[in-house]
């Protein structure tokens, strides 16, 4: 990352000073919005918000107060250095407003307003010359057509989005102010946390792939999420990606996988290379790996950046549950992931536990049988863990009427502990009864799902196969 | 932007020593007779026309000419049935043997050039089988391209048809040079006719900018 980019970054993520143009005291519009979360922290209060800690400035020449604070005519007035301007003015005033922004030397601005490139020629002409002014002042900027951009950990909203997330550790760069919007209000139940949320919108000057840059550098951000339609330089964007990946992990959901309106030429290539095979391929050699879904996409990241990953795919199955056990072996297999068969060794030393049950497996997947207690769960467990040979483990929990979900939930976490360079994934099947286990392994950040399918899913991540 | 003439293509494939089946063309059956000395029998021949694609569906791909009597019965069968088509040339062809396999590049819009592998021959658009990279690649980023593919069983051999991965990734090595130095639009060898050591383009389709 540049010293032009890092600077600026450093303006858009952790300001001192913000300033609202177009802050306005009409509830309906964008400019209330804005300038409420960043005062507030939330448009709609959650357990996560509290007000932003900088200095926030409301802009605008026809008001004298908006949400108790002195609105100031121009963004010139404002009394210090201005670290952030967040634009929600109509698109016809935008270039007059940047040209106040370069004047009073502003270190980074968001456009939120829309009207600009995505509407047509005409609108590119404007987003043009807007970003020609804030050029020559040495601007950068975020949009045109944005959120607006959250951090959760410093209570920075400057967005229109709903409320605000909990922290964490997953940054999430979306080609979507929309989706980013539903998935903040989607987070703040599922528990999903996050570093940072942008949306990127017509891009015309910070892209996906600055962003990108930034998340590299963030100490925050542990895993990087994506949704994104198109790239517009994808040989920058795979430079940066490939160095981010081999430090943190990129998960991408692309939008538009149909290849409607594709020309090809007249060569079977043509045909076979359409425009998301191609998306793929780069993908993969820039090791980024896919999501199929919103929820995937999420589920992934949250592993990512709880788990250890591993250069391996060895990986054992234990269960108190035959059919669970055949079901996530199978799709270990379908995704690439080594059921590994039991080493004499493991077998003796599960023997010699004389805990195991008589009609226990013997091999992988590691069948305990449905009266399993705790303590049989523990000697497994770690007698798996501890072998060389072994990368991960999936632990199924089914339930019978002695099955105690909070104990075994506990014998996992312990084993975590044990073992913390070996991913572990759960899946603690059920619902009511399985309640206090699955909150046990929420709690001790333990990757849990009802679904085999999703378990293998995310165990395939860890360990790296693309 | 035109499709290149089978001199570009043959040019291009040799200066980048790409291998390919020697071929000649000629528009009369004495010019081809006297062609087809300097050439390894047996032989195919086909027509080129305009008006025929897909030549294999017409008939007018003929195998396994081995000598000038074969080579005069094909001819006249040949120019019979292509009655009411304009035979633009008639193509003579060294026949290889062995598995076929699509060689392709093409520029992607966002990524660049990219290069693709797969089986080949007539059921490359029914199957889809292929794997494919973003330009450039190493040797190791194609061995691994192939082993990707189902195409990959004829490395280890299936139904005694075996071929050299050494020689399929120098190819597509090659051909990745190629796509990466030329001013292409995209690019087919297909097939490419591989059996043992011996591999080589058989017909190749190239789009210039």
């Amino acid at each position: 990352m540049d010293d032009n980019l890092r600077k600026a970054m450093h303006a858009l993520t952790n300001p001192h000073s913000v300033a609202v143009i177009g802050a306005s005291d009409d509830q309906n519009k964008v400019g209330f919005g804005v300038l409420k979360s960043l005062i507030e922290g939330c448009f709609f209060k959650s357990y996560n918000c509290s007000a932003f800690a900088g200095n926030v400035y409301p802009i605008n020449p026809h008001k004298s107060e908006i949400l108790g604070r002195k609105c100031l005519a121009r963004v010139q007035d404002v009394p210090e250095d201005l670290d952030l301007a967040v634009i929600a003015v109509p698109s016809i005033v935008v270039a007059q407003v940047m040209r106040d922004c370069a004047e009073k030397k502003v270190k980074a601005v968001i456009i939120i307003s829309a009207g600009f490139a995505e509407l047509g020629e005409k609108g590119k002409q404007m987003q043009d010359e807007i970003i020609e002014i804030a050029k020559s002042a040495g601007i950068r900027v975020m949009g045109p057509n944005v959120l607006g951009i959250l951090r959760p950990r410093i209570s920075l909203n400057a967005s229109f989005a709903l409320s605000m997330p909990e922290a964490g550790s997953i940054a999430f760069i979306s080609q979507s102010g929309a989706l980013a919007d539903s998935v903040v209000d989607w987070a703040i139940d599922a528990r999903y946390s996050f570093s940072l949320l942008v949306s990127l919108g017509n891009s015309a000057d910070l892209d996906v792939s600055d962003f990108l840059e930034f998340c590299l550098e963030d100490d925050q951000t542990k895993a990087i999420t994506l949704y994104l339609e198109g790239i517009k330089d994808g040989k920058k964007f795979l430079r940066i990606a490939r160095e981010v990946t081999k430090k943190k992990p990129i998960i991408l959901l692309k939008g538009g996988r149909s290849s409607k309106g594709e020309k090809a030429i007249a060569s079977h290539t043509g045909s076979l290379a359409g425009s998301f095979a191609v998306y793929e391929a780069a993908m993969k050699q820039a090791g980024v790996f896919m999501a199929e879904s919103v929820e995937d996409l999420f589920d992934l990241a949250k592993a990512l950046s709880e788990q250890p990953r591993v250069n391996g795919k060895n990986i054992a199955i234990i269960t108190n549950g035959g059919g669970v056990g055949v079901l996530t072996a199978d799709y270990c297999d379908m995704h690439g992931l080594n059921v590994v068969e039991l080493d004499p060794q493991t077998i003796s030393k599960l023997d010699a536990s004389k805990k195991m049950h008589p009609a226990y497996s013997r091999n992988n997947p590691l069948d305990l049988v449905g009266d399993a207690l705790p303590e049989r769960y523990e000697i497994a467990i770690n007698a798996l863990l501890s072998e060389k040979y072994i990368d991960g483990a999936i632990i199924i929990q089914t339930l019978q009427t002695m099955t105690k979900a909070k104990e075994d939930a506990e014998v996992v976490v312990n084993a975590h502990k044990l073992f913390p360079n070996k991913p572990v994934v759960c899946v603690f099947m059920g619902g009511r009864y399985s309640a206090e286990g699955i909150s046990v392994l929420r709690q001790n950040n333990i990757p849990d799902y009802n679904d085999p399918l999703k378990a293998v899913k995310v165990m395939k991540v860890l360990c790296g196969v693309i | 932007m035109h499709i290149a003439t089978p001199e570009e293509s043959e040019d291009l494939m040799q200066k980048y020593g790409i291998p390919y089946a020697k071929t000649i063309r000629a528009k009369s059956y004495p010019d081809l007779l006297k062609a087809s000395w300097a050439l390894r029998k047996p032989l195919v021949m086909k027509i080129i026309s305009k008006d025929a694609i897909h030549k294999t569906e017409k008939g007018l791909v003929r195998l396994n000419i081995h000598d000038q009597k074969e080579l005069r019965e094909q001819f006249e069968e040949l120019t019979l049935l292509a009655a009411g088509i304009q035979i633009d040339e008639y193509l003579l062809q060294e026949q290889r043997e062995g598995v076929e396999f699509i060689v392709g590049g093409k520029e992607d819009l966002s990524f660049g050039k990219v290069v693709v592998f797969g089986l080949g021959g007539i059921f490359v658009e029914l199957l889809k089988e292929r794997s494919l990279r973003v330009l450039p690649i190493s040797a190791d980023d194609i061995a691994q391209m192939i082993s990707e593919s189902k195409a990959s069983a004829f490395i280890r051999g299936y139904r005694g048809k075996k071929v050299s991965l050494e020689k399929l990734v120098e190819l597509i090595y090659k051909t990745s040079e190629l796509l990466q130095n030329e001013d292409l639009l995209e690019l087919d060898f297909n097939p490419v006719i591989a059996s043992g050591e011996e591999i080589a383009v058989a017909d190749a389709r190239m789009v210039l900018k």
